[in-house]
Order: C-alpha cells, then structure tokens, then sequence
C-alpha cells in the first residue's frame, strides 16, 4: 500500500509541473502590464520612473525563465504572490474563502448522493415502468439544466414565495440549504443513472437470485447486495464529480453571493488581476488532484487487484 | 462536466429479428429505445429551426420592437425582453448560435484529440509516452478551469468560449481514441493495409479510425450538450458570449434580475437549453447502447 | 448646532416614490435601543481595502462613516455640518483652513482625539508609501499643517484650495495610535475611529458586522439624540445577484436595500407597505465622452449628429420606466450647477442629424441602413459609419440608442468591458465613445474632465479637446470660494463643451433605496449615495 501511494505521488509531479508551465504561460503571454494595472487610479497618473521601479520589485523586468522559477518556487513554500486589486497576499485572499468552497462542495456532494442514490436504486427495481420514467426524466433534466436557472428558481421559490431560507449569504448552516441542493441536483443526476445501470447489471447476477430463490426478503437483498455493489462506480466517479462541484461551484456561489474561491477568480479574470487568476486556478488544480488521488488511493484499499494493476 | 455512464438497454440479442449487418442491428435497436428516439426527434427539430430559423423568425432578433416585458402575446408569442426585442425570434436564431457553440466546441475538441489518439495508439513507444503523459496531465486539470485560464487570456466572447470549451476535451478524445487504436491495429486488415505498403496516415485514417469511430460519435454527442451547457454557465458569469448576441444562456442570464415579474425573458431560453441538452443526452445514450452495450464512454 | 428632525429631511434632490401610508414620521414614535439593522448592497460596492485612506471609491468612506467619524458631514440640505470639528474657516484666499475640534472625544482605543490626530491623518493620507488612490489627491498639495492648540488645526496651501470641505467629509479620522500599531496593510481589518459603530466582523463577499461603541458621545451633527448609536448592530450583507438585492426587503431577508436596480421600481413603486427613495447622484451622469482625435468623430459635425439622432428619455421609458433622471449636459440636471441651455441645444432632431451627416462625406448608399464613406479624409470610401460604444456597465442604455441611431444611418457598436480594460483603452486611446461618470456636487469634476491639462496618463481628460478658453474658466474652479461664482463659471464651461459636441449625455442613475417602515430616522445624505445611522432605530 505504501509502495503504492509513493507510486502514485511521483506520477503527481510531472503533472504538477506541466499545470504550473500551463498557468504561468497563458498568463504570461497577455497583453497588459501588471505594473501598470497595478499603479491604475492614482490620480494624474503614475509617472514613468515610478512605473519602472515597480517593475522592477515585481521582478518583471527578468528573463521568463527567471520569472517562472521564482513563480514555481514561491508557490512550493505556499506563496502565491500578491493580488492587483486587492494589494495582498493571493494564499490570504484563498485561504480566507476557500472553507467556504469546500464546505459547498463537500455538501453539495451528500445531497447529490442523498437524492441521486434513492433515485437511481427506485429506477433500478421499478425498471421499465412509469416510477423508471420519471426517475430518469429527473436525472436528465438535472444533469441538462442551466445551474444558475435552477439556482434562481430555488431562490425565488423557497425564499421569496415561502420564506424558509435565506437566499444568499454564508451564516450558518440555513444558509447553505439551498446552494447545496442546487449543486447537488445537478450531480445528482449522473449519480442516479450510474446507480442505476449498475443495480440493474446487479440484479441480474447469479447471486442475487440465488439470494432471492434462498427466499430472503427482497429489501434485504436490495440493500446488502444490490446496494453494496451499485455503489462501487460511484466511488470511482467521486473524483470526477468533485471536479463537476468545483465547476459547478463557481456559478452556485456567484448565484446565492456566497464567499469562495470560485468567485474569487471570476472576479479576477474580470478585473484581469492575473497574479490572482493564477493562484487560484494552480491551487483548484492542486486540490482536485489531492482529492482524486485520495479517492484512488480509497479505492485501492477497498479493491487490492487495483494496486498491482497499476 | 457531465459524465454519462453506460445506460443499460431493455433489448437483448434474441428479440432483435435477423438482419443481415451490424449496423442495421444498431439501427433497430437505437428505434427500440423510446428517449433516444424522442431526443433525436427534438435535436432534428432544433437543427431545422436553426436552418430556418432567420426565416421564420417575425422580428429582428437585436432590435427593439416593442415595449420592454411585455408578456406573451399574440403579438410577441413569448414576449419581450428587458429591451423590447423580441423573445420569440431570439431563441428562434439563437438556436443557430447555441447549436453552432456546441458543434464547434466538439470539432475544436474532437478534431485534435482524435488524431493525438490516433498517433499515440498505431505508433505506440515514445510517441505514445508523450503524448499519454501530456494527456494525464490535461485531465488531471478540472476542464472548467482550463476554459476559465483560456478566457481569462483571450478575454471573454462567443469564439473564445468554443475554443475554451473544446480545448479541454481534447484529452478525453485523446485518451478515448488511443484506447480504441489499441484494439483494432492488430486486426488481420490493418495488417493486411500495412504490408501492402500504404503509408501510415492512410491506415490510420482509412482502416483504423474507420472501425473505431462508433465511441467518439457517441462522446462528441454527450459533449455537443455540454458545450451548450457550460456556454451557458460562462455567459451568465459574463465570461461568455456578449450582448446581444441571442445566445440562449446569454439570454436566460440577462433576465433573471426581472425572472419574478418577467418570468417569461428567462424561462423560454432555459427551456430551450434544456431540451437541446436533454436531447444530446438521450441520444448519445441510446447510441451507445445501440452501438455496442458494453462501450464506456466517459464523458 | 440647530438640531433638526433628520427623520424628515430628504431634502434637495430626493424624490420619495410611494411613500406609504403606513409609514409613521418618527416624530409619533418613541425611539427604542437596540436589534440588529441588516442593509444588502450590491456586491461590486464591497471594498476591496476598508481603508478609506487608500481605497478611493464613495462605499468605502460610507462603511468607514459607521466606524469613523469624519471632521465635517454634507447634510442633505448640501449644506456642511459639525462633526469632529465644531467649526471651519478658511482665509479669503482659499490658501488656509483652520478646523476648530470637538472637545472630549476619544477614540475606540481610547486614545484622545486633538489636532495631532488631524495632523497624522492628512500626513498619512498623503505619504507616498500609502498610495492613496483618490483621498490624497482630493486633499491636495497640503505645503504645511500647523497645530495652534490642542484643539485647532490649520492647513496651508501654496495654491487655492477651495474644495476642501469636500474631501473632508469622506474622510475617516482613524486613531493615529491604532493606525500605528496595525500598520498599512493589517488596519483596513481593525478600524479604530471614534464614530458609533465599530467593526466587529467582516467575512470577505458576504458581509461586514458593525457592533454599538458604548462609548460613542453623539459627536456628528446627523445625531438627533446625545450618546451611543440607538442600533445594537449594524450588518451588512453584498448581494452578487441583482433579483436577490432587489427582493431582499420585500421578503424580509433585509430592513434595507440599497442601492438598487431599475427592476426594483416595480417591486416597491405605490407598495404601502415600504418606503422608496429614489435619489439623484450629482455629477456627470452617465456621459459617453468623444474622442476626436481620429474619424469619425474628429468631423464636429457627425459628432453633433450624434448629439440630434439621441432620445434619452424614450431610451429612459424603455428600460427604466422613467426612473431616471434627465442628464442633459456635462453636468447632469440634478447638479446645482447645471447649465440649462444644454437641454435645448440638442433636442431630438433626425432630419438635423441626417443633414449634417448629408453635408459630411459619410453617405446614404442605395439598399444599405448604414452610411458609407465618400471621400472622408483618413477613411476609405466604403468604410461604414460606425461608432464604437464603450462602457462598464449600463450597457443597455448604448444597445437602445443602438436602434435609434440606426435611424440616421450610424451603426452603434456597444462594448461593455471590465474597468481596467477600460483604462487599458482610454491610455492608449483607442474609443470612439467612452463612459466616464464622475459624481461629486462640486463642479470640480468638470476640471478633472475637460481641463486639457488632464490629458496625459492617469488624468481623466480623455477626449482630446482642448480649448483656452475653457481650460481658463476650469482654472479658476480651484480658487474661486463663493459657490455662485463656481456654478457661473461651471455653466460657462458647459456651454464651450456642449457646443463644441464633444460629450454624449445619456442619463443619470438615481440611487434606489428599499426601506421597510419599522426602520426610523434612517438619514441619506444631500447625495444618493451617502446615509447616516448615526440615529437610527428599528420599531418594534
């Protein structure tokens, strides 16, 4: 299991790296000059040997070579530079948000799994009749919504029209109510057709009718067997749809004016505060990839056959 | 991004009546399955409308032709918007705008990830160690985010969302195709085609990329969808397509201060992504299925 | 000081749309201590500093307003009041101003407050390490502060400075020992001012919490009552989604909503249930200025066409219901300053419009909308008359002038671009019609515009224009202290630009403010943009 996780830790570099070549490069080959988005404002305009002496502290006067080295390193010790517009740390900025992300999405998650499993598993056994039907019309409509149109819906519906929840904020766990189930809708329709296609591969395995004709009664079976089973795809998708939160997660928290991380860059791209652009996205990137690897490395300990495949 | 996994299919083998090919067998069962029949149904519908759509449409979808929200009428058959233009006409030739968003981003997607897919599995050694690794590397990075990087460069419009979109599936064609390579280069015709001396691009456009096709149109339809789908997200971010242009979540996106009293701005839009989406979703399954039951096709 | 019922008085520019009958003059009532106030604003008001010394935009000072009192406030009558200083007078030749302060106050540290106080405050504005953004350069070239006593403080200028008052009242006081100890980057997340509130939390994008100072001693003239704050708790919630800032009061998720969208209008218009302001922001109102300097804007005569082939009010029913308000000139129609022979220079003409584009080279040409080039000088024949738009937002305003412009046979082209792209093409020039509003009841602003001194980077005079005449009158702006006197020039000044047609007038943005009707003595100020809590109390 060590040799494993080791394994799997150094196949992180290379893609650690070409991120960070990715992020820095695009960056990097904008038009604009930092220094001067940076000295924007002041009134009469910043003057020339100002400007210079700026560019000069912020290093971009070096070599690409240089600049990305710098970039590379600072960002190994956890500094991400300094943002233009708020004229602070970058980690702060995300630091300070990023709880706030994670509690969305980890959320997000339990109600995709606690409305796409029932879904998937009722779908599954009613196969083929009108309880299938409508099961599945809710999955795709889920999957194929706009999720800021569902989120605003929910808004207007459980905020404004009844009144239960708060539509937008983030105090406390009322608050989180409605942005999770909206992330989590949206996801939960691929877990609900996962769920679903596996049971009924399940279902129809030898076991499951020994069990049956063994005459133990049919939740009993449902639940051990079908269940059990039905579950292991969606633990290998947890990666994936983690990464489907984070997406999603940047239009949810826009729509109920929730603090994250996910804001935070839309607003950065918008204000083309690109030192914060790109602490943001090689600290998302980094995530997703402790997650997935987490959720491998899960995997390989329930299922010991992935670890010497791989 | 939207992941479809497999949807197993009610039809087996033995209810199918003998014909003659494979593909009439797929054919038959694609027919057989209701969604996929009734997605194609609606996906045909919106290609006509995106065809006639200018045609058709009463007013010019970008000028002002009434009173601002106005609720449908039988004058404005799904009333204005928030300037008077009306919305009718707008999804009508937005369906051109959303539909081409979603093919494009599957060429700009599809076109290259094929063919590194392609040279990675018929060439194999080093070719395919770059290239597999460039690959792993592409989908270790949340596709969201890689769109977000390309907009954040080439700032926010309709092109730079298709070519930010298609950009990040890439990997999974890539990765898709070479799986597929893999499997067919060893087929006694490939064999056959190789030594009778035909250069490598014809093998593998003609014999290899012909016999491995079936699931990259079953990909490129689930992404075609999506495109649309993420598209929309970005124009209600305000990172996407730009006014006024009638792109549909562009205008589902600009109704929604007014969604409660002028519920119809953004719904009617909504309601039209939704179908196109639902529609690729169900065919792209149901041609799975069809195609080969045991396909997987991560999306 | 004579104390006046501020409960009542929303004087000058604010027009109260649909004041309810169920809403009670605070006068009836008991004023009770206590409970929390919850006010939504718009996201894109959240500050990126908290320090007003550094931050330069109008929510900054008026969140720092909650912890900080400044030296004088702009009462809603325009006129200014006492607040840390009891009174002001300045030498007749605008060069020196002299604050005589407030006895007895303290700070929220503690720390006393005195004309040393001062004296940091306007030293740390203007360091160069701070980097003011706005404040420093309001305050101007300050050569030397005196202190004559504890309690009075004088400011000395080489040149007239008229504009003090004006950069004062936006200006927090902050404790000069806390503002030491926290330093430049650490303080905008400790404020320590001696105002009513003091800052208790601020979770970044979602909200800021202000919490009663009990030490507060009523020293601001918006006070009606001696003694700390009436509201236990301030909170402040920024609301991305504009559906959600503008319903939050009527679904009682907020006491206040400010600063709302044109869609609001229709929530709470004729509602009794609520009260809505809708106020006017001086200013400039939401001008396009031009860029002369190349085709096809460099020909007077399209840009006066520009000018004919506009209706602004029958853009102002189509988007916003008439909402807003009438923006004529350089100076919008609520500025005290305003010149009213901009409204009729311009009034709605196509035919005018299309005859000075007729005598133009840009021509009608056979089964095309759009007029082509024939033989305008820089531009080659065939090239269509289009005209680049460009804003930050309001952008609807440029896609209805779209359609009428098309009219004469001008193809409006509306960009909307974050703000530093906006710079980005206002340093280097590139626009044909760019947005730039300016909001202050002072007609300083029109200097910051139109003065061709400004023309260089990081000035905000951008259009090119240059003329003697009007930079003279802009000029004296800076020294001329009687208020009569600035507005005559001012119009003067407006008259030059309007006829020389290099600014697109549009509208001007009223402030829109939602308040449920147990929220009382909730004060704005002589502009939409400012309000005081100083006395403000929630009804049970």
């Amino acid at each position: 299991m060590g040799r494993y996780i080791a394994g799997r830790l150094m196949q992180l570099v290379p893609v650690l790296f070409l991120i960070s070549v990715i992020v820095f490069g695009v960056m990097h080959a904008l038009p604009g000059d930092p220094a001067q988005l940076m000295l924007q404002g002041a009134e009469g305009g910043a003057p020339p040997e100002r400007l210079e002496e700026l560019r000069e502290q912020m290093g971009l006067n070096d070599p690409l070579l240089v600049q990305y080295l710098r970039f590379a390193g600072n960002a190994l010790v956890g500094d991400l530079g300094e943002s233009i517009r708020f004229r602070t740390s970058v980690t702060n900025l995300i630091l300070e948000r990023f709880g706030y992300t994670l509690e969305l999405a980890l959320s997000g998650l339990v109600m995709a799994i606690l409305i796409g499993l029932p879904l998937g598993m009722v779908a599954a056994v009613r196969q083929n009749s009108w309880v299938d039907t409508l099961a599945m019309s809710v999955a795709y409509a889920g999957a194929s919504m706009p999720i800021f149109w569902f989120g605003l819906v929910m808004i207007l519906l459980f905020s404004f029209n009844l009144g239960w929840l708060p539509p937008a904020g983030a105090d406390g766990l009322q608050s989180l109510v409605l942005p999770a189930l909206t992330l989590g809708f949206v996801s939960a329709g691929l877990i609900s057709r996962l769920v679903r296609s596996s049971m009924i591969e399940v279902l129809g395995e030898d076991y499951i009718r020994t069990s049956r004709a063994k005459g133990l009664s049919e939740r009993l079976v449902l639940w051990r067997h079908g269940l059990k089973n039905a579950l292991i795809p969606v633990v290998t998708m947890i990666g994936l749809i983690f990464g489907g939160m984070l997406a999603g997660a940047v239009v949810t928290e826009t729509v109920f004016s929730r603090p994250g991380v996910g804001r935070l860059v839309v607003a950065a791209i918008l204000s083309k505060d690109y030192p914060l652009v790109q602490g943001c996205v090689l600290f998302l990137s980094v995530v997703y990839l402790v997650v997935n690897l987490a959720v491998d490395i899960l995997y390989a300990w329930l299922d010991p056959r992935i670890r010497y495949a791989a | 991004m939207t992941a479809s996994p497999p949807l197993p299919v009610s039809t087996s083998d033995e209810e199918v009546p003998a014909v003659a090919s494979a593909r009439a067998r797929a054919v038959a069962r694609f027919l057989r399955n209701r969604g996929a029949v009734i997605g194609l149904v609606v996906l045909v519908f919106w290609c006509v409308v995106a065809l006639l759509g200018p045609l058709v449409a009463p007013y010019d979808p970008t000028d002002t032709v009434g009173m601002a929200r106005r609720p449908p009428s039988g004058e404005f058959w799904l009333g204005t918007d928030t300037l008077g233009r009306d919305v009718f006409s707008r999804v009508l030739v937005g369906s051109q705008v959303s539909l081409l968003l979603g093919l494009i981003s599957v060429g700009l997607g599809a076109v290259p990830g094929v063919l590194m897919g392609l040279i990675a599995g018929y060439f194999g050694g080093w070719v395919d160690t770059i290239i597999s690794r460039f690959v792993d590397a592409m989908l270790a990075f949340p596709s969201i985010l890689l769109a977000l990087v390309i907009i954040a460069a080439l700032g926010p419009s309709l092109p730079n969302v298709m070519i930010a979109v298609g950009i990040g599936t890439i990997p999974l064609y890539a990765r898709l195709t070479r799986g597929s390579v893999l499997g067919v280069k060893r087929l006694p015709y490939v064999e056959a085609a190789r030594v009778l001396g035909n250069p490598p691009s014809r093998i593998m456009l003609r014999h290899v990329l012909a016999n491995c096709y079936a699931p990259i149109v079953v990909l490129s339809t689930l992404q075609v969808g999506n495109a649309i789908l993420v598209g929309s997200g970005l124009s209600f971010l305000g990172l996407g397509a730009q006014p006024p242009t009638p792109e549909w979540g562009l205008m589902s996106a600009e109704g929604r201060d007014v969604l409660r009293r002028a519920w119809w701005i953004s719904t009617f839009p909504g309601i039209a992504i939704l179908s196109v989406v639902v529609a690729c979703n169900l065919v792209g399954d149901g041609l799975r299925s069809a195609l080969d039951p045991r396909m997987r096709v991560d999306a | 000081m004579k104390r006046r019922d501020f409960a009542l008085a929303v004087g000058g520019m604010t027009a109260s749309i649909g004041t309810g009958t169920a809403w009670r003059p605070a006068a009836a009532q008991t004023p009770t201590s206590g409970g929390t106030l919850t006010i939504v604003f718009p996201a894109n008001q959240e500050p990126a500093s908290l320090d007003g010394h550094i931050d330069p935009f109008q929510s900054t000072w008026l969140l720092n307003s909650f912890v900080a009192d400044p030296l004088v406030v702009l009462d809603a009558d325009g006129t200014y009041k006492p607040a840390l200083a009891l009174a002001w007078e300045s030498t007749p030749d605008g060069k020196s101003w002299t604050f005589r302060l407030r006895p007895g106050v303290t700070f929220q540290d503690g720390t006393p407050f005195n004309a040393a106080a001062v004296k940091y405050n306007i030293e740390r504005i203007l360091a160069p390490a701070t980097s003011s953004k706005q404040l420093a350069s309001d305050i101007g070239p300050v050569a030397r502060i005196d202190l004559i006593d504890e309690l009075t403080v004088r400011l000395n200028y080489d040149t007239p400075w008229v504009t003090l008052l004006d950069a004062m009242r936006r200006t927090p006081i902050w404790s000069p020992t806390a503002a030491e100890r926290f330093g430049l980057q650490e303080f905008q997340r400790n404020l320590v001012g001696a105002g009513p509130f003091t800052l208790a939390e601020w979770v970044k994008n979602d909200r800021m919490v202000f919490r009663r100072w009990p030490g507060y001693g009523g020293w601001n003239a918006a006070a009606t009552h001696q003694g700390p704050a009436r509201l236990a708790q301030v909170t402040i919630r920024f609301i991305g989604e504009n559906a959600v800032l503008n319903e939050a009061v009527r679904a009682n998720a907020a006491n206040v909503g400010f600063s709302l969208t044109p869609a609001a209008i229709e929530i709470y218009r004729g509602r009794p249930n609520f009260r809505f302001l809708s106020l006017g922001q001086a200013g400039t109102g939401l001008q396009q200025v031009m860029n002369i300097r190349r085709p096809p804007l460099n020909d007077i005569r399209v840009r006066q066409a520009l000018l004919f082939a506009r209706d602004s009010q029958a853009a102002n029913q189509l988007l916003y219901d008439g909402a807003y308000i009438a923006s004529d000139g350089p100076l919008d129609n609520v500025h005290p300053c305003f010149w009213p022979g901009a409204t009729a220079m311009y009034r709605t003409d196509l035919d005018r419009a299309r005859r000075l584009l007729d005598e133009t080279g840009w021509r009608v040409v056979q089964g095309q909308q759009i007029r082509q080039a024939r033989g305008v000088a820089g531009v080659p024949d065939g090239t269509p008359l289009r005209v680049r738009w460009t804003t930050i937002h309001h952008r609807e305003i440029g896609e209805a002038l779209q359609a009428q412009y098309r009219r004469v046979g001008i193809e409006l082209q509306v960009e909307q671009v974050p703000g530093p792209i906006q710079l980005d093409r206002v340093n280097r020039r590139d626009f044909d019609l760019m947005f730039l509003r300016q909001r202050s009841p002072d007609p300083l602003i029109l200097d910051q515009v139109w003065n061709s001194r400004w023309d260089r980077p990081g000035g905000w005079a951008w259009t090119g224009f240059a003329n003697e005449r009007l930079d003279g009158l802009l000029n004296q702006l800076r020294s001329l202290p009687s208020a009569t006197d600035r507005c005559n020039v001012a119009r003067e000044a407006q008259q030059i630009i309007m006829e020389n047609a290099v600014m697109l007038p549009t509208l001007s943005q009223p402030v829109l403010v939602a308040l449920q009707p147990r929220v009382q003595e909730f004060k704005m100020g002589a502009e939409g943009n400012w309000f005081f809590l100083h006395s403000t109390w929630l009804q049970a």
